[in-house]
């Protein structure tokens, strides 16, 4: 236990555990692969686009070059269009080539160097084929366009390359990069800003949990009443449950000790009352009587005392649910050698017991002390009548009867005796009134059921189900 | 042997003392020599000279070299020296389209600096080529030979003239011989580009008889001497400086389009002193440059171009050619040979001029 | 006075009884709630002391039985519970006072004589009539500041007396409050207690009258009135 909770607070000091850093984080990271993602996308759109656009001008720059072309005399004409080249201004810092050739290579007219479209690529009749290529020193974008011409006299193919560098393209795919960048940034930003608000909110409950709760006097252990979103409402029951548990754990202990009190008072009342007597009387005879009365009421102020504090450590213990195998049948021998008083009378004890051990899963004490208390109650309210202590077991559970011939429980108790001090109409003088609770407590504790009845030709028989340990 | 000695001198004394194309200048730097920069231009070594001086006196230690060489051989020298020692570091010219096509190959270095970001975006491409001046291309005519009342404002009215029954233009009306000329050759695409009229008004030029001249300084004088009484699509800024000298000659901006040429430069890629070519290339464009440059070439400032028309007088219809891919499209071959076949199939109505040997147009 | 006291604990009801017989009180005792409900149904007394942790039925059943009756006969409930509610409770059901165990006898015996004096209407312990003083409290009778020696019964008898002073007492009245169930006493123990009473008390300005067939009773004396008549 120790070691643990020393461990725990050394990792809590290292990294104090912050969940408003650990959703940062995540979301954090999040946004950035996805931004990062955003931006490879939008670079490759940026990309398609600025090539679309500027392809567009390319092919109808080919294609209008290759529409000026005409076999005349068997001879290749070429009217190259003013719009031809002028178009390709659009691309202002970008420089242009072009080529016509014949379906052999052969140039008609244009830059004679142009390198040659990769050998994969076909440029059929009106599909225009693009392609990248180094040219001059720069990266140069290209597109072939082949034309079939048939006159009466003669026909051919013609194919017309034209090319542009790329300083347009890249400055467009560069600007939307760039305006994408912007959008990305500012939209992570904000993202980021959101999520801050939005996890500051979310945390606002807690806030609020945490400052009612400061708020609170040390004893107001009153259930959280916050309103809380339903992640917390676990948290929040929990906590209520815990205060819950230590209210009446509490409560008990007050109940507890204002009874301790009480119980306490009236001995001391008499014990008292008989030493004021004393002091003002003359004869020996009336103080002997009244030393003893002292006598009396100071053991038993004493035995009470005992009892109390057995019963405190017994609920303590309770609470404790350390189990282990447990003889029932040892345990019975021994609560009765303790429970039974010594000096007379001594009442008859009927003693009834299975052969072997009765093993359950338990703590050996509180049994033993919970043994202790019905015998007790047997002989006191029977007033040393006879016992009748029988262990059974059966298959499941082992099953303990202390029967008495004393009064038996009224009806009108019945309801109430388990209740902790609840002393019925017949109650004795003297009895702390706790043992009944206290045996129901270990008897639920272990799992198992206590019930009182009335035997049919009058007194009490108390029996306890414990279920079998499987060993 | 002496007579021959003395011819030769006369002779040669008698070689005209202007620069011309093919000319080399250097430019001592004034103070300790730090740097050398070798440009290769189009402008006249004498409109230049003013601008390399005034640069020098911002930087003394830098030695320059200017050669005046003509548009379309400064390209193919370039394209053969570009790795020998000789190779220029800044070229800039006025063949707009083939300074787009070195850029294009990717012979160019690019410049950023904030005088070339401040410039609008048609007058720079990539930021490797660089407009530095903007240049209307406008009709002349001569003021004795041609009344006021007459003087076309619009290309539709110079087709009326040319095909009024009165014939004035006839065989006094001239313009570049685009075979020969590179400018002109850009010039004439960009109008076949921009309007229906161009091919009309190149019927009407051959119905015309129209002299045909390789070099914008042929051309004006002519016009000034009053053998042709207007040319068509000629550089404005030469007239200007002509007609502040006093020539009877005006300058017509047609009010349907003018074309504006820019002045380009490119600094390649093969320049050994590319650090000088930066700065030359950004005092161009700084404002004291770009006024130099107004006043001694009278090459309008493109910096300011912005406030154009926001001085008064009559609107101007200016249309920059722009630097861009699209100049490539009549540098094509076979583009090029259909247009100059249809070209030259419209003049064929008329007589070209004999074309002078001498220096190129600008 | 009679006295009935209802305790279960034998030791504490023997100190309280021999305590009161002391000071001449006839009293008698109960030891459960139920047969003192009884005796009380058929035996009128002058003051009960009542336990209420009694067996078979407690003190607070028996008070509220007495009271339902509409007997007033003055109850001081006795008892180890001694909480504000308990008390409360106790007063409310018709208790005259309560004391919690344990007790001084002192302040028991006051009370007592409290509830004694209330019933009977006498705002003190103390009678003086010129020189003649009668201290309840401190049980002496004493003539111009001379004590007069009295057995307890006939100090009791002078206490029942002066207690309805001016008025007559009945025979059976004085018995009863004299004489216990316990208590023997012949038929003419009271006229004998009275004669006694009436020779110590010759100096005083009070004296016994006896009304033939009823009872007696104690005025002041002053000149006139019957002589005292000692027989009857």
């Amino acid at each position: 236990m120790q070691a643990g909770q020393g461990r725990m607070a050394r990792i809590e000091r290292r990294h104090p555990a912050s969940l408003r850093r650990t959703l940062t984080l995540y979301l954090g990271v999040l946004l950035a692969v996805f931004a990062v993602a955003l931006l490879f996308a939008a670079r490759e759109y940026g990309k398609r686009a600025a090539n679309r656009s500027y392809d567009h001008l390319l092919v109808s720059s080919a294609m209008s070059i290759a529409d000026s072309v005409a076999l005349v005399d068997g001879q290749w004409q070429v009217d190259l269009p003013y719009a031809a080249l002028d178009l390709l201004a659009m691309a202002p810092e970008d420089r242009v080539f072009y080529r016509v050739a014949d379906s052999r290579g052969q140039l008609i007219t244009g830059y004679g160097d142009l390198p040659a479209m990769p050998s994969n690529r076909v440029a059929g009749q009106g599909a225009p084929a693009l392609f990248d290529a180094p040219y001059s020193g720069e990266a140069v974008r290209f597109v072939v366009v082949a034309r079939n011409l048939s006159t009466p006299s003669a026909q051919g193919e013609v194919q017309v390359q034209v090319g542009q560098t790329r300083r347009a393209r890249e400055a467009l795919m560069q600007e939307m990069v760039n305006r994408a960048l912007l959008a990305i940034g500012v939209l992570s930003l904000l993202s980021l800003a959101l999520v801050g608000v939005g996890v500051h909110r979310a945390f606002r409950p807690l806030v609020r949990v945490e400052r009612e709760l400061s708020r609170r006097e040390p004893s107001d252990l009153r259930p959280l009443d916050a309103d809380v979103p339903r992640e917390m409402d676990q948290m929040v029951a929990a906590l209520n449950r815990f205060m819950g548990r230590l209210s009446s754990s509490n409560e008990t202990l007050r109940a507890f000790m204002a009874e301790a009190a009480h119980q306490m008072r009236t001995p001391l009342a008499a014990l008292r009352a008989q030493a004021q007597l004393a002091l003002d009387d003359d004869d020996p005879e009336d103080m002997r009587r009244s030393l003893q009365a002292i006598e009396r009421n100071a053991s038993h102020m004493s035995r009470l005392l005992n009892q109390l504090l057995s019963d405190a450590s017994v609920i303590h213990r309770a609470n404790l649910q350390h189990y282990t195998p447990v003889d029932l049948a040892e345990t019975v021998h021994q609560a009765l050698h303790e429970a039974l008083p010594q000096a007379e009378p001594v009442p008859r004890v009927q003693l009834a017991m299975t052969t072997g051990a009765a093993w359950v899963h338990g703590d050996a004490l509180l049994l033993r002390e919970a043994i202790k208390n019905l015998v007790d109650n047997a002989v006191k309210y029977s007033n040393a009548g006879p016992l009748q202590v029988a262990l059974t077991v059966d298959e499941t559970h082992a099953v303990l009867t202390i029967a008495d011939r004393g009064p038996g429980i009224a009806a009108a108790d019945a309801g109430r005796v388990f209740e902790r001090f609840a002393r019925g109409e017949d109650a004795p003088a003297g009895g702390a009134g706790l043992g009944l609770a206290i045996v129901k407590r270990v008897v639920d504790g272990h799992g198992g059921h206590i019930d009182l009845s009335n035997r049919r030709d009058g007194g009490l028989v108390a029996t306890i189900r414990l279920p079998r340990s499987p060993s | 042997m002496k007579r021959l000695a003395c011819t030769l001198l006369m002779l040669l004394a008698s070689v005209p003392a202007c620069a011309a194309p093919g000319d080399v200048e250097r430019f001592p730097a004034r103070a300790a020599p730090v740097a050398q920069l070798r440009i290769h231009g189009t402008t006249d070594i004498e409109v230049f000279a003013e601008v390399i001086a005034d640069y020098q006196r911002l930087y003394p230690g830098t030695e320059i070299v200017y050669e005046d060489i003509i548009t379309q051989d400064l390209h193919a020298r370039y394209l053969r020296d570009r790795n020998t020692p000789a190779t220029p570091d800044l070229l800039i010219s006025s063949g707009m389209d083939l300074q787009t096509k070195l850029v294009n190959d990717g012979h160019a270095l690019p410049d950023r600096s904030p005088q070339a970001d401040a410039l609008p975006a048609w007058a720079r491409w990539r930021n490797e080529a660089f407009g530095i001046s903007y240049e209307p291309v406008v009709m002349v005519y001569n003021t004795r030979a041609l009344p006021a009342t007459r003087v076309p404002r619009t290309r539709r009215q110079l087709l009326d003239l040319l095909r009024a029954d009165d014939a004035l233009l006839r065989g006094r009306v001239g313009t570049y011989d685009i075979n020969r000329s590179s400018v002109g050759y850009l010039l004439a695409t960009q109008d076949a580009q921009r309007g229906s009229i161009a091919g009309a008004l190149l019927g009407a030029l051959g119905d015309n008889q129209v002299m045909l001249e390789e070099r914008t300084g042929v051309l004006l004088d002519k016009v000034s001497s009053g053998r042709l009484a207007l040319v068509y699509n000629v550089l404005g800024s030469y007239a200007q400086a002509r007609i502040d000298k006093g020539e009877p000659l005006g300058i017509v901006e047609p009010e349907d389009y003018t074309l504006v040429m820019l002045r380009t430069a490119v600094i390649p890629r093969t320049a050994r002193n590319s650090a000088e070519a930066r700065r030359f290339l950004e005092y161009l464009l700084s404002p004291r440059g770009q006024q130099v440059l107004s006043r001694e070439a009278r090459l309008t400032p493109i910096v300011r171009a912005g406030d154009r028309g926001a001085a008064g007088g009559p609107a101007r219809n200016l249309r920059a050619i722009q630097l861009g891919p699209g100049l490539l499209v009549y540098l094509d071959a076979l583009k090029r040979r259909q247009f100059l076949d249809a070209w030259n199939s419209s003049m064929q109505a008329g007589t070209a001029g004999t074309a002078d040997a001498g220096p190129a147009s600008r | 006075m009679r006295l009935l006291l209802v305790e279960d604990n034998p030791d504490l009801a023997d100190a309280i009884i021999r305590r009161m017989r002391r000071s001449g009180h006839a009293v008698d005792w109960q030891a459960d709630g139920l047969a003192a409900a009884s005796v009380l149904r058929y035996q009128s007394f002058d003051l009960v002391v009542l336990d209420i942790g009694l067996p078979k039925l407690d003190g607070l059943r028996v008070l509220s039985g007495l009271r339902e009756r509409g007997d007033r006969t003055p109850v001081l409930m006795l008892t180890a519970r001694d909480g504000i509610e308990d008390r409360v409770q106790a007063l409310d059901v018709g208790a005259d006072d309560y004391l919690g165990k344990p007790f001084d006898f002192r302040e028991f015996e006051a009370r007592c004589r409290v509830l004694l004096r209330r019933a009977r209407g006498q705002a003190s312990d103390v009678l003086q009539i010129g020189g003649f003083l009668f201290d309840n409290a401190a049980h002496r009778v004493s003539l111009d500041g001379e004590s007069i020696e009295l057995p307890n019964r006939e100090f009791r008898l002078l206490d029942i007396l002066v207690g309805r002073m001016g008025q007559v007492v009945g025979k059976d009245e004085i018995g009863n409050g004299l004489f216990g169930f316990d208590d023997e006493a012949g038929p003419n123990a009271i006229e004998l207690y009275v004669g006694r009473l009436r020779r110590k008390l010759a100096g005083a300005p009070v004296r016994i009258i006896t009304v033939r067939g009823v009872g007696y009773l104690l005025e002041a004396a002053d000149a006139g009135g019957a002589g005292p008549d000692g027989e009857d």
